[in-house]
């Protein structure tokens, strides 16, 4: 076992032999990985700290790793600072920029965040027991709550992820699969609409397709929500949102 | 049949209050939840129709009405604002969030959309 001062040695003549190298050397990417795997119990013990709020710990630790390899690929050795003093508030700060993107845009109850989960739930449930979108009354009477709670939650479920739906077309969705060149065909095929044809061409791929699902298709957002593998206040946002683009696009035609 | 009435100032900032008050109406006449979701879309929508370009003149009058089989939206803008025509966008969106739409201009020049959503569960 490393003691610290041992431990603070091996970090700086590592940090040395690394800053000394070319960028794009085969070398210093083995010295940064060396660095990276060493740090990991840092970025660990740091994420954990946020592991009660709702995110995986393992989203955080690899969230935390980027903060880390900046921190790496930033650190100047003739600061004098130890390198775990200077990453640790970088590897902070991309744990809550995670948070900040991915979760919940404004602060939400603890309550009401469960109460959301759980009307979700039952939502889903019921969705598949009635075959049909049930009503907040079937909701809250399946729950055994009002339901002005059903809609207090569900107002609280839709703080959820209002700022990633701002943030570029996600990676993660291969579900949208290749039927987008088709959609686009009909989409751009609307009569009387001409002057949206731009603005749809502006859409990303996914506001295109929930588009053509509810208005063309005809399906209702639950459906959309089931298809797209999201939660159906996931759907109405970016439907509110995908209009309010044609909106103000139109207007200004 | 009882009648809630709102009437906020013509600015698109109490969109969002119409919004809610009409998603809250909504749950007591026991729409579903996809209808509610459809009928905040369509207030989003009708809400800008009735608006138009006179920003902060006047006010907005809504009206929400449980029928029988659901409940009526009424929103009425300010003077001078034109009606969307059945060939419209807006037109197009919204009959397919509401299962009703009526659109008339009034003799003192306002515009008054109203939309009706129908229940399809049996309660």
């Amino acid at each position: 076992m490393l003691d610290r001062a041992d431990s603070r040695e091996i970090d700086r003549e590592m940090l040395e032999r690394f800053a000394a190298l070319d960028a794009d050397s085969d070398q210093r990417r083995v010295i940064r990985d060396a660095l990276v795997e060493k740090h990991l119990p840092l970025v660990y013990f740091l994420a954990r700290k946020f592991a009660n709020r709702g995110e995986p710990l393992d989203d955080l630790v690899q969230v935390g790793t980027i903060g880390l390899i900046k921190a790496i690929d930033r650190f100047e050795l003739s600061r004098g600072f130890e390198f775990s003093t200077y990453a640790s508030p970088t590897i902070i700060g991309e744990i809550k920029r995670h948070f900040r993107d991915k979760t919940w845009a404004i602060r939400v109850p603890r309550r009401l965040q469960e109460l959301g989960a759980k009307v979700e739930k039952t939502r889903s449930e019921l969705n598949y027991e009635l075959n049909r979108s049930p009503t907040p009354n079937e909701i809250a009477t399946k729950l055994g709550i009002t339901i002005e709670d059903v809609m207090e939650a569900m107002e609280s479920q839709s703080a959820y992820f209002t700022i990633s739906l701002d943030g570029s077309p996600d990676d993660d969705s291969p579900v949208l699969g290749d039927s987008l060149g088709a959609i686009d065909e009909s989409l751009l095929q609307i009569e009387n609409h001409e002057s949206l044809k731009p603005l749809i061409a502006l859409l990303d791929e996914r506001a295109k397709k929930i588009l053509f699902l509810r208005f063309f298709e005809n399906k209702s957002q639950s459906e959309i929500a089931q298809e797209l593998e999201l939660s159906q206040m996931h759907v109405s946002r970016i439907l509110a949102k995908t209009l309010a683009t044609l909106r103000t696009g139109l207007v200004q035609d | 049949m009882s009648t809630i009435h709102l009437i906020v100032p013509a600015d698109i900032h109490h969109v969002g209050l119409v919004r809610s008050t009409a998603a809250h109406v909504a749950a007591y006449a026991d729409l579903s939840i996809d209808q509610i979701a459809d009928l905040r879309l369509a207030i989003d929508e009708a809400y800008s129709i009735v608006l138009g370009q006179n920003q902060n003149t006047g006010e907005i009058k809504v009206s929400l009405t449980r029928i029988d089989a659901g409940l009526e939206v009424q929103l009425v803008g300010p003077v001078g604002v034109s009606a969307p025509d059945e060939n419209s966008w807006a037109w197009t969106i919204l009959s397919a969030l509401v299962n009703n739409i009526n659109v008339e201009t009034s003799s003192d020049g306002t515009v008054r959309i109203t939309l009706e959503t129908k229940v399809v569960a049996s309660a």
